[in-house]
């Protein structure tokens, strides 16, 4: 266990290598640059254009510009942001990412504990009431793009309902509600069906009725037997979940104006920010490989058929 | 050898025949009959099948299906207009008929998913079935390809991707494939490497079969169940990303109509103009529940513990 752990860890460097050469090579394969020599109404003299070039590095061989872009990364240096020019990429990540990451976690634990919950009560109760919100609540999710459920959530709370005061911003607990929400709707579907379905396989296993043969109360088998033997398969797709969060939110932050990383990576973009869209798509990057070793080292935990050699 | 054969077969066919001359009705084990069997008790497939080849259909015959000039002909006078007997779904702020850009709109998000998920299973499969075939270090290898592009932001690069080629459809299903083809692998590499350890495998093997004989008549057909209900799942995901991708303006180029992109412009403007919004975002999801629906038959369907 401790073994494949650390060779995982050590595997995500040339995964991210990787990651960057591929994210490099697109981002100069993209028309126009920085300081757009060719544009026609540049305001910039070719002279300030060479001086900017030479400061920023611009100015030297595309593979030269690649390797001191690595060298600096290691050193968690990813430059100075061609746009705000006064502060470092990671001071701005620094911020931006902390609103991201607020929001996926609220988003998450929405996704988490109400998904579970609903699967786990409309698998005890089969054709019941719990049963037909969490089928009701599955297809919502499944039906609706997170951004269209984000603004019937404005209309109705927002501007019906006048609940919450306004949108925009990340100041206040109610400017995190409705974007957690319409971000973690889809998630909460997806486990909530995947937990009904195991569950429902687990229940009618010779095991359970075993269990309660032999007596066992009800909360007990449900408990012991059936919810910790169901959450394996949920637990499959927790990783492409949490991954899925993550990248969904740059919709829900532009359509919610909210200064997270997603609005900063599309703005980066039609900037051509090079050192920020670097940083952006490496940090996520390494989020996901992250993500995806916890949630298979978890596997190990709640299997201990599973072994890792 | 095909002489032993076709004795065995004369003897069966033989046997069946005076069985069921004797009355008893012999049902062939079939397991995609089977399967079919199960999928038409269950309504909810039945409706997302209808779904999808009501779907396939308009996207096929969506030129016939135009109204009033086409998705692209603007009506200057009549901007803005609310669904009437003239203009069925009502007109946008430029004056294009909104039911033709529906419809239209329609076949772009089938190219975007259909083809998408093609690309993505060709790519992922072979790469899997050479994956899981061979094993050992060829795997080792793949798989640490599979790791490089399994840690991409799906999102994000398709962002990137998009920047680089240009907004189009075409490109648009380059960036999509791009990034949807590690899950057909890694499913594809699952169900090989537990089959290859199978006795009809050695036995092929040892008969001296070829590897992509192998392959192609025994592994690829007794994987098909899993990389079957992931395309049908793949193809909505894939329309939702194009949705989200034509919410920043790098989806289709226009005036090719997007569901997504047409959602995403409306919905400013939902209080006082809500069918702009409401229709393609209706048809967003009725595409969204047919694959789904589609998906949970087939997986039910083709699962023989759910049999009772």
């Amino acid at each position: 266990m401790l073994r494949y752990t650390v060779f995982r860890l050590a595997w995500m460097v040339p995964c991210l290598l990787a990651l960057s050469l591929i994210t490099f090579v697109f981002m100069h394969l993209t028309p126009g640059s920085p300081l757009q020599p060719d544009a026609a109404n540049n305001p910039l003299t070719p002279a300030e254009q060479h001086v900017l070039a030479k400061q920023f590095g611009l100015d030297k061989p595309i593979w030269q510009q690649y390797t001191t872009f690595v060298w600096n990364a290691t050193r968690l240096n990813f430059g100075k942001s061609y746009v705000f020019k006064t502060r470092s990429v990671t001071q701005i990540l620094k911020k931006q990412t902390k609103v991201s990451i607020e929001l996926g976690l609220v988003a998450l634990t929405i996704a988490v504990v109400g998904g579970l919950g609903l699967g786990i009560m409309a698998a005890m109760n089969q054709n019941g009431p719990a049963d037909y919100i969490c089928t009701f609540l599955a297809m919502l999710g499944i039906a609706l793009p997170n951004f269209v459920l984000g603004v019937f959530l404005i209309l109705l709370f927002v501007l019906v309902f006048h609940l919450i005061p306004r949108t925009g911003g990340w100041t206040s607990p109610a400017d995190v509600i409705l974007p957690a929400i319409a971000l973690g709707m889809t998630p909460l579907a997806t486990i909530a069906r995947y937990t009904r379905s195991s569950m429902v396989d687990v229940i009618r296993s010779d095991y359970v009725r075993t269990a309660r043969a032999k007596g066992l109360a009800e909360p007990r088998v449900m408990l012991v037997h059936v919810v910790k033997n169901g959450l394996i398969p949920p637990l499959t797709i927790m990783a492409p979940i949490f991954a899925a969060v993550l990248t969904g939110s740059p919709a829900i932050e532009s359509i919610f104006r909210i200064p997270g990383i997603g609005q900063y990576f599309v703005n980066s973009f039609t900037a051509r920010d090079y050192p920020m869209i670097m940083a952006i798509i490496l940090l996520l990057g390494a989020f996901i490989i992250a993500l995806n070793l916890i949630v298979d080292l978890l596997y190990g935990v709640v299997d201990p058929r599973i072994r890792y050699s | 050898m095909a002489m032993q054969e076709t004795q065995l077969s004369t003897l069966t066919a033989g046997r069946e025949s005076a069985l069921e001359m004797e009355g008893v009705s012999l049902r062939r084990a079939n397991i995609w009959l089977d399967a079919w069997r199960r999928m038409i008790r269950n309504w909810l497939a039945i409706a997302g099948l209808i779904g999808v080849i009501g779907l396939i259909l308009v996207a096929v015959f969506a030129d016939q299906f135009m109204r009033n000039g086409g998705y692209a002909r603007q009506h200057l006078a009549d901007h803005g207009i609310a669904p009437n007997a003239h203009y069925w779904f009502g007109t946008d702020l430029i004056g294009r008929d909104l039911f033709s850009r529906i419809i239209y709109g329609c076949r772009i998000a089938m190219e975007v998913g259909l083809l998408t998920m093609f690309f993505a299973t060709i790519i992922g499969v072979t790469i899997g079935s050479i994956a899981g075939f061979y094993a050992g270090q060829v795997d080792n290898l793949l798989m640490r390809v599979v790791d490089v592009v399994y840690s991409i932001p799906t999102l994000f690069f398709a962002i990137l991707v998009m920047s680089a080629l240009g907004r189009s459809v075409p490109h648009l299903i380059i960036a999509l494939s791009l990034t949807s083809w590690p899950i057909m692998t890694r499913l594809t590499r699952a169900q090989m490497l537990s089959l290859r350890e199978k006795e009809y495998i050695k036995a092929a093997r040892l008969s001296g079969g070829h590897s992509w004989q192998i392959i192609m008549r025994h592994l690829l057909p007794n994987s098909m169940t899993p990389i079957i209900v992931a395309i049908t799942f793949g193809i909505p995901t894939a329309i939702f990303t194009e949705a989200t991708l034509s919410l920043f303006g790098i989806g289709v180029n226009p005036p090719i109509p997007s569901w997504g992109q047409m959602v995403s412009e409306s919905v400013k403007e939902f209080r006082s103009y809500w069918y702009m919004a409401f229709f393609p975002a209706t048809a967003l999801a009725i595409t969204m529940l047919s694959f789904t629906f589609l998906g949970d038959g087939i997986r039910d369907a083709l699962d023989p513990r759910a049999n009772n």
